[in-house]
């Protein structure tokens, strides 16, 4: 017994130093890998680095342009942008982290469940997804928020239920595949319970596709939320946020390009970040489906 | 199966999805806590407006009664009076339809027109300079917001040069030169994006062909190169990418509320954008159920145009 | 045998450049195939052998490359060739290929029809009309039913065994004088298996067509095949006549080959498998390549000389140093011999070591 766990784990740890070895020589992934962590350590550390306060104005810096004081110049209030750019990826970073973390947690017990009950369970859940994939997922945004009114935990939610179906999906046809595998068969015959079977057996088996699913899904959310949040229907001033600043910064163009520049570049550092992760960890996982 | 069994089966399914979509639509008013009116007239109502209002969504009938209503109203175009526009939802959605329809198919038209050349000379010409190019196309398409990709371009274009209008809309009957000058900025700044996901999809898609053993095949036969890549590789290829246009294609429409916003075109987006922040929930339910249904639609019929083209889906999904 | 032979491989190299390494994947091959004969390859995978098959119509993947060695086919050679008159002449009109899995050889979106035709039209100047008739012909000498009607059917409307048919039509439609069949059988159900060997056997006979067929399956080997290539880490080690390969194998890894194979084999006899695994091409072994495993191990030559030149016993032509009457000691010379030294001078060489 104990030969034949260390086998596997060493087994597991080659296939592991394997995936690495694959993963970095994807130059792209890497440079996203270095960004997002680059972001996650402004994000967590944001109230160190920043020099000023998100919300402290001063009137005697208003519209002024990027310098030693202000790396990234002053907005309309006289507050300063680099410190709201952190304080705004606080904001962005965990709508999208709950966001993502409830669609996967809601999809892949949906998903599970469907694909490896199969039948009138599959029937009925695969269903309700097909409605909630009907609705392309920025109106079902600005629905649900028409309904419960727009906030940053509103936002968080909204992003949960309109990123469900896609987890689901993904954990429904590896559960599908998976079903029919012989160690799948012999847990079914030794009595494992069902659950146990979906989420210790079933589930590890399945999360190369689930992990490139979260990385992209990560890229679209904080799109999203910053989308929203331009339109004015995501966070809510006072809290500091990214495509907020953009809203207020556009009409600066001309005299204060600083105003919506940094904040736009900042919003899409983490987005390319994502996007190449997931390329690469696609590639790595399955390099005959090259893209989707 | 034949196709025409193919096609009613596909209708078929489709029943029971928009089904469940106008019961999410329906439920949505009830969603909203405490009272719809309550939210759409704000705390300063009077007791008589509040009660008016709830009278005229049906609130106070039974809840299947109230959905009947409802849904009857829908099939016979009845979807309501909008209070933010003053008139009724059916006719202000079918005018603000035919503008986004506008932008929406120039944006095609034009990515297309990029996205689908540039992704063959990606595939065909792997890790050159093209391929490089367009990959960084890609992924910057992807991942840049297009609300500010559209400020850029009108820092860009509309102020700095004064090749364009900031912002604003022509009808296109009026003057259809003034109207195509408004839509340009918009229509590029959706472009950007289109025009990243199908020409990764092309390139991917056709390097993936160009692998597949039949292809081997094809030059055993002796076929010349230019008939094997464009005769046969590139009508595989472009199955899977036709998939990814007919997403985006129903997808577009909504994704538009963005664009719409900052170049102020009274599209459906802007319609949608403008409905929710005033809360005016008949326009709001009527533009959702209007924008999910195209999706579908233009769902099924992409899956129609590919199965035609690969008559193997067909067959692999029944 | 004294005619000229169909194709001729002379020194044939073939490397494929990765990321890291280079790796020679056929390495000296020289075969002549003669008209009218099917020739077999075998060996285990990743010897060299599609390679090889590949090579001859120069379809290696775009890493490969012949990097040494001629094809000479009617007086050319293909190696040289350009690619516009390689297609134009050669592959699918002089030189046709059938691939391994007849699920993927076909495009699924084209009709059989559309890919028979394009290629009549390709090498033979006839109208649509015409086209069409020597397609539902083609398929008919396959052993296609109803073959007119099933033209404008998909790819994925035939069974395995009929879609290796169409494959087959395809490849015979404008009467090649050599068909390269790369492991044809091999997702086929062990039935339809004997179909296609049939199949070849008969085009064989009844039209002027060689069949060079690449396979890992002794039996089909014995089954239908005149001759027979044995490749072993990218070198042909032992050419021979069928009935030699079977009663009286001159190169050990045939030897060992025969013994690991259940068919070819008295019951009473005890199989072995071969021990060790075949090398890494990266850095292939010294000597010859197949002395890591080999139990007749005969000299230091073998261990860490160059690689064994061709030698010619009867019929054969083996690549191995027990042939070698300065390298071997115990070598004596068999009786139809065409190597002329003599069972003298070896002994001489045997003392002379003593």
């Amino acid at each position: 017994m104990t030969t034949q766990t260390q086998k596997t784990t060493e087994r597991n740890e080659s296939q592991l130093r394997q995936f690495a070895a694959n993963f970095i020589e994807n130059k792209l992934a890497v440079v996203g890998l270095f960004l997002i962590v680059c972001v996650a350590l402004v994000t967590v550390f944001a109230s160190q680095i920043a020099p000023y306060s998100p919300t402290a104005q001063n009137y005697n810096a208003v519209l002024e342009g990027p310098s030693m004081a202000h790396p990234f110049g002053t907005d309309d209030l006289g507050r300063d942008i680099f410190s709201r750019v952190l304080f705004g990826y606080q904001t962005v970073m965990t709508i999208t982290t709950s966001g993502v973390v409830v669609a996967f947690i809601l999809g892949t017990v949906t998903g599970l469940t469907a694909g490896y009950r199969g039948g009138r369970i599959d029937q009925l859940l695969m269903r309700s997804v097909d409605v909630l994939m009907a609705f392309p997922s920025l109106i079902l945004a600005l629905a649900l928020i028409a309904a419960l009114g727009p906030s940053k935990w509103g936002v968080a939610l909204v992003l949960g239920i309109a990123y469900t179906p896609i987890f689901a999906r993904v954990a429904r046809s590896e559960a599908v595949s998976l079903r029919e595998e012989q160690f799948i068969k012999s847990l079914e015959v030794r009595g494992a319970s069902q659950p146990r079977i979906m989420f210790r057996h079933i589930l590890p088996n399945a999360v190369g596709p689930l992990i490139v699913t979260v990385t992209l899904q990560f890229a679209f959310g904080i799109l999203t939320t910053a989308t929203l949040s331009f339109l004015g229907v995501g966070v809510q001033p006072p809290d500091p946020s990214l495509g907020r600043m953009l809203t207020d910064g556009k009409d600066y163009l001309d005299t204060a390009w600083w105003f919506s520049v940094f904040p736009g570049i900042a919003i899409m550092i983490p987005v390319i970040g994502f996007n190449t992760i997931g390329d690469g960890l696609r590639d790595t996982f399955d390099p005959k489906q090259v893209n989707r | 199966m034949e196709w025409y069994e193919y096609l009613i089966k596909r209708v078929l399914l489709l029943v029971p999805t928009l089904f469940g979509v106008s019961i999410f639509v329906f439920f949505l008013v009830h969603l909203v806590p405490g009272s719809p009116a309550v939210a759409m007239l704000g705390v300063r109502a009077t007791e008589e407006r509040i009660a008016e209002i709830e009278n005229d969504l049906g609130l106070n009938e039974p809840l299947p009664v109230q959905y009947i209503d409802w849904f009857t109203g829908v099939l016979t175009g009845d979807l309501g009076q909008s209070y933010s526009f003053n008139g009724p939802v059916s006719s202000i959605l079918v005018d603000r339809f035919f503008v986004s329809l506008e932008l929406v198919l120039l944006t095609l038209l034009v990515s297309l027109c990029v996205s689908i050349p540039l992704g063959i000379a990606a595939a065909l010409y792997k890790n050159s300079p093209i391929d490089y190019f367009s990959m960084s196309v890609g992924i910057t398409g992807v991942s840049v917001p297009t609300f500010f990709s559209g400020v850029v371009f009108i820092a860009i274009f509309a102020v700095w040069q004064g090749w364009f209008p900031v912002s604003g809309y022509v009808v296109p009957s009026e003057d259809i030169v003034a109207n195509l000058r408004h839509m340009a900025l918009p229509t590029l700044t959706m472009t950007l994006v289109a025009v990243a996901v199908a020409m990764r999809m092309m390139r991917s898609s056709m390097i993936e062909t160009l692998g597949e053993e039949y292809i081997r095949f094809l030059k055993a036969k002796g076929l010349r190169r230019r008939s094997v890549l464009f005769g046969h590789a590139l009508k595989n290829s472009f199955i899977p990418v036709i998939t990814v246009i007919g997403l985006q294609f129903g997808y577009m429409l909504s994704g538009a509320v963005v664009v719409e916003q900052i170049f102020a075109i009274p599209g459906l987006g802007r319609t949608v954008l403008q409905a929710v922040l005033q809360r005016d929930y008949p326009l709001v339910q009527g533009a959702v159920l209007l924008l999910a249904v195209w999706f579908s639609v233009v769902n099924l019929l992409t899956d129609l145009i590919v199965s035609f083209l690969n008559p193997r889906i067909m067959e692999e999904e029944t | 045998m004294s005619s000229e032979p169909r194709l001729s491989l002379q020194d044939l190299e073939v490397t494929y450049t990765t990321k890291h390494d280079e790796v020679t994947a056929v390495d000296g091959v020289s075969v002549d195939i003669q008209s009218d004969e099917i020739f077999g390859v075998v060996g285990e995978s990743g010897c060299g052998k599609s390679t090889l098959a590949n090579t001859i119509l120069r379809l290696l993947d775009d890493n490969g490359e012949i990097t040494g060695g001629e094809i000479r086919y009617n007086g050319r050679d293909l190696a040289e060739m350009s690619e516009k008159g390689l297609s134009r002449t050669v592959r699918g009109r002089e030189i046709s290929m059938v691939f391994q899995d007849p699920n993927t050889s076909l495009d699924p979106v084209y009709t059989i029809g559309q890919q028979l035709t394009e290629t009549i039209r390709q090498h033979l100047d006839v109208s649509k009309q015409e086209a069409r008739e020597r397609a539902v012909q083609s398929l008919d000498d396959v052993g296609i039913p109803s073959p007119a009607d099933r033209l404008d059917d998909y790819p994925h409307q035939f069974s395995g065994g009929m879609r290796q048919r169409v494959v087959i039509a395809i490849a015979l439609s404008c009467n090649p004088s050599l068909l390269i069949a790369d492991e044809p059988t091999t997702g086929l159900d062990v039935s339809i298996q004997a179909q296609i060997l049939d199949l070849l056997k008969d085009i064989n006979e009844n039209r002027d067509t060689s069949v060079v067929l690449i396979t890992h399956d002794l039996g089909v080997v014995a089954e239908i095949c005149d001759r027979v290539g044995v490749m072993y880490a990218g070198n042909l080690v032992e050419v021979s006549p069928v009935g030699v390969i079977y009663n009286d194998p001159k190169h050990p890894y045939t030897q060992d080959l025969l013994k690991s194979i259940p068919e070819t084999h008295d019951i009473k006899e005890e199989l072995t498998v071969i021990k060790g695994s075949p090398p890494d091409l990266r850095s292939p072994p010294s000597g010859c390549r197949y002395h890591p495993r080999c139990s007749k191990v005969c000299s230091e030559a073998c261990e860490t000389g160059e690689m064994p030149r061709v030698y010619h016993e009867g019929e054969s032509s083996v690549r191995c140093y027990i042939y070698d009457a300065a390298e071997n000691p115990e070598y004596e010379a068999t009786t139809n011999g065409t190597d002329e030294q003599s069972g003298e001078q070896s002994q001489q060489t045997k003392r002379g070591e003593q």
